[in-house]
């Protein structure tokens, strides 16, 4: 193994990418950085013992994660191709390596000559580098094995083998890190130009061999981003989907797990405790009632959201870490051109039909600020979340396919016209779409499931305290007869405008504090399909989470944020109400 | 002319990338002027995939449209 050789090659270069470090070192601070998936995630989960996105899509991690080990800070950065100024995770990554006393470096060995350009930045900037040699199993079953040792002589800092989802590697990663040193390396040219071709020279010594033909990967790698084979596959995998969430788990799962369960044995259950406590009169009614704390709270939570929610992230990670993601943004980035956006927002869309906040969170991986308010306002108008639309095709099945296909189709006529409506005022123009395409892959079932049960986790722990307000809030006002009130308030908007039963103003309550407990609000007033179809809209269309807006004024800004709040009162009840006079018109409400 | 007339299957070396920041991204990316690359899809009026050396990169219509080559 390499010894450490002095400091003196720091700065070979003279653009402003690999200036010296400057004197703002953190004490013992460790930043892993590296291109977008390689698994630098996957090893900061390993070191720190906190969880970190693990997925087969560039840019999860958005945001730097923070943790601990053996004493010293861990950051995990944001994944970039290089350092410098030229994006905010590139400003990000910079500043963090600037501020490191130690720097692993992961890269991906069975692509490395992409690696190759940011990891000679990192080892010129004179801080001491580790370079974690990730995926080495991949990169060893298509025959392009990089020599680490050889690695270590070129670049002067250690070279550690490891397959992070596996743990392998990472006891020698951590004595590593031990021994980091500045590196020997120093480019002679100064641009982005002759970087290239010294990464590439230096992958030349480094993997001499060919790649072996792996003939299958290769042929869906390329067959899936094609027009005749990538749209069968997206319907095929969205089919499986829908089938999984939708059918499986939304309707005979949740079926027993909130009736049977729920519903039968732990509602009188928690009834009986509160009896045998000799709890009584508004208490009881808060505590164990119709809208209780220990009663609708954990039923809706424990067993309807948390079923579902496991069900979409677990679809999820199957799609993102086999690769398949970026290629569907590819395929749909025309179609995503007439709302003003690219194709990279398909990912804040789809993540947005589990949870809108953690879609409105992704919106970070967008470029500019246009796209950014654009996909913002798509979210939180017309994309009903993983939650909600169980509740709704719930409700609607019970119709017929005519109302459900009735309600997609307003839902998704809504989608483009609020795409079409922002892309036309909003100045600029959509950024083109630029995205590495990973290889598809088989996703690793420890990885797809350590990574359901996370974000799983996360969603509800995100959602119950919100939950939990918003039943207190409602039982509260349902005690002390704000309830009665607020229906009167509403009645002319929700009886006269919306041809709604006045109990329906109820549901409008929930769904200030959560949409999808709005939608669930509606479930047992046995409205009629027509009456369903428009309270549905209109809840759908109404004010997003009371968590999708505080991340929305974080993201965006106080004044977006209430301008779109606003905006939903404005659309959701507008749209109602001409859906309610059309369905007279057509004779179909009664 | 622009690497989005380019027909599939065709390999092809970039001539020049006119967009600053579409030279930087696809320079790091290892899809530099000069670098020899394989159209392997264009999806109608939308991005064209490229590929080098196993490794792939979509490239909206416009841009690619930017992304000058010479058949070879």
């Amino acid at each position: 193994m390499s010894g450490c050789h002095g400091n003196s090659a720091a700065g070979g270069g003279s653009d402003s990418s690999t200036v010296v470090a400057p004197p703002l070192q953190e004490a013992g601070l460790i930043v892993l950085a590296g291109n977008p998936n390689v698994g630098k995630s996957a090893i900061f989960s390993h070191l720190s013992g906190t969880y970190a996105e693990v997925s087969n899509f560039p840019g999860t991690t958005v945001e730097a994660m923070h943790g601990k080990w053996r004493e010293r800070s861990l950051v995990d950065a944001p994944g970039t191709y290089g350092l410098g100024e030229h994006s905010e995770e590139e400003r990000i990554t910079t500043d963090l390596v600037h501020r490191a006393a130690t720097v692993v470096n992961v890269v991906d060995a069975a692509h490395l000559d992409r690696d190759l350009f940011l990891t000679t930045q990192l080892v010129e900037t004179g801080v001491p580098v580790v370079i974690a040699l990730n995926l080495i199993d991949e990169a060893r079953r298509s025959g392009v094995e990089p020599d680490a040792a050889q690695l270590e002589r070129q670049l002067g800092v250690p070279v550690v083998p490891t397959v992070a989802v596996k743990g392998e590697g990472l006891k020698e990663l951590a004595a590593a890190v031990e021994r980091a040193c500045p590196g020997t390396w120093s480019l002679k040219g100064s641009d982005d130009m002759a970087r290239r071709r010294a990464a590439d020279e230096l992958y030349a010594q480094v993997v001499p061999q060919e790649r072996q033909r792996r003939r299958f990967a290769e042929w869906l790698g390329r067959a899936s981003v094609t027009l005749h084979w990538g749209i069968p596959m997206i319907t095929l995998a969205l089919a499986g989907v829908y089938f999984l969430v939708g059918v499986l788990v939304a309707q005979n799962l949740v079926g027993f797990t909130e009736v049977r369960m729920g519903q039968e044995m732990w509602e009188p259950f928690a009834r009986s405790i509160a009896d045998w406590v000799g709890l009584s009169g508004p208490i009881r009614e808060i505590l164990v009632g119709e809208f209780g704390l220990f009663t609708m709270t954990v039923t809706y939570i424990v067993f309807l959201l948390a079923p579902l929610v496991a069900a979409f992230y677990f679809a999820l990670a199957l799609l993102e870490d086999s690769g398949f993601l970026p290629r569907i943004a590819t395929l749909v980035d025309r179609g995503l051109g007439v709302l003003g956006l690219n194709g990279r927002a398909v990912i804040p869309i789809i993540l947005g039909f589990g949870c809108v906040t953690m879609g409105t969170i992704t919106t970070r991986l967008l470029s500019t600020k246009r796209e950014k308010t654009i996909a913002t306002a798509l979210l939180n108008f017309a994309i009903p979340c993983s939650a909600q639309l169980a509740v709704i095709a719930a409700l609607l099945a019970g119709f017929g396919g005519a109302w459900v296909f009735a309600y997609a189709l307003i839902i998704f006529g809504m989608l483009v016209a609020v795409g079409t409506v922002l892309d036309r005022l909003l100045p600029g123009k959509t950024t083109p779409l630029l995205i590495e395409l990973p290889p598809m892959r088989w996703p690793r079932p420890g990885a797809v499931l350590r990574k359901t049960l996370n974000k799983g986790y996360w969603f509800m722990q995100e959602a119950t305290p919100w939950f939990a307000a918003g039943a207190l809030i409602v039982s509260v006002l349902h005690v002390t007869g704000g309830l009665e009130l607020w229906q009167r308030g509403l009645r002319p908007l929700m009886v006269g405008w919306l041809d709604l039963p006045a109990e329906t103003a109820r549901a409008i309550v929930m769904g200030l504090v959560r949409r999808d407990f709005g939608a669930a609000g509606l479930y047992d007033m046995g409205l009629t399909p027509a009456q369903a179809l428009v309270a549905l809209v209109v809840i759908t269309l109404f004010v997003p989470c009371v968590a999708s807006i505080m991340v929305m004024a974080k993201e965006h800004g106080a004044r977006t944020a209430t301008r779109i709040w606003a905006g939903t009162w404005i659309v959701a009840f507008a749209v109602g109400g001409i859906l309610a006079r059309i369905l007279t018109w057509l004779g179909v409400a009664s | 002319m622009g690497i989005d007339r380019v027909p599939v299957g065709t390999c092809t070396r970039i001539e020049a990338i006119e967009d600053p920041t579409a030279r930087r991204e696809l320079t790091r990316l290892g899809f530099e002027e000069g670098a020899d690359v394989e159209v392997i899809s264009r999806i109608p009026y939308g991005p064209v995939v490229l590929q080098r050396r196993h490794r792939q990169v979509a490239i909206g219509r416009e841009l690619a449209r930017q992304v000058r080559v010479t058949t070879k």
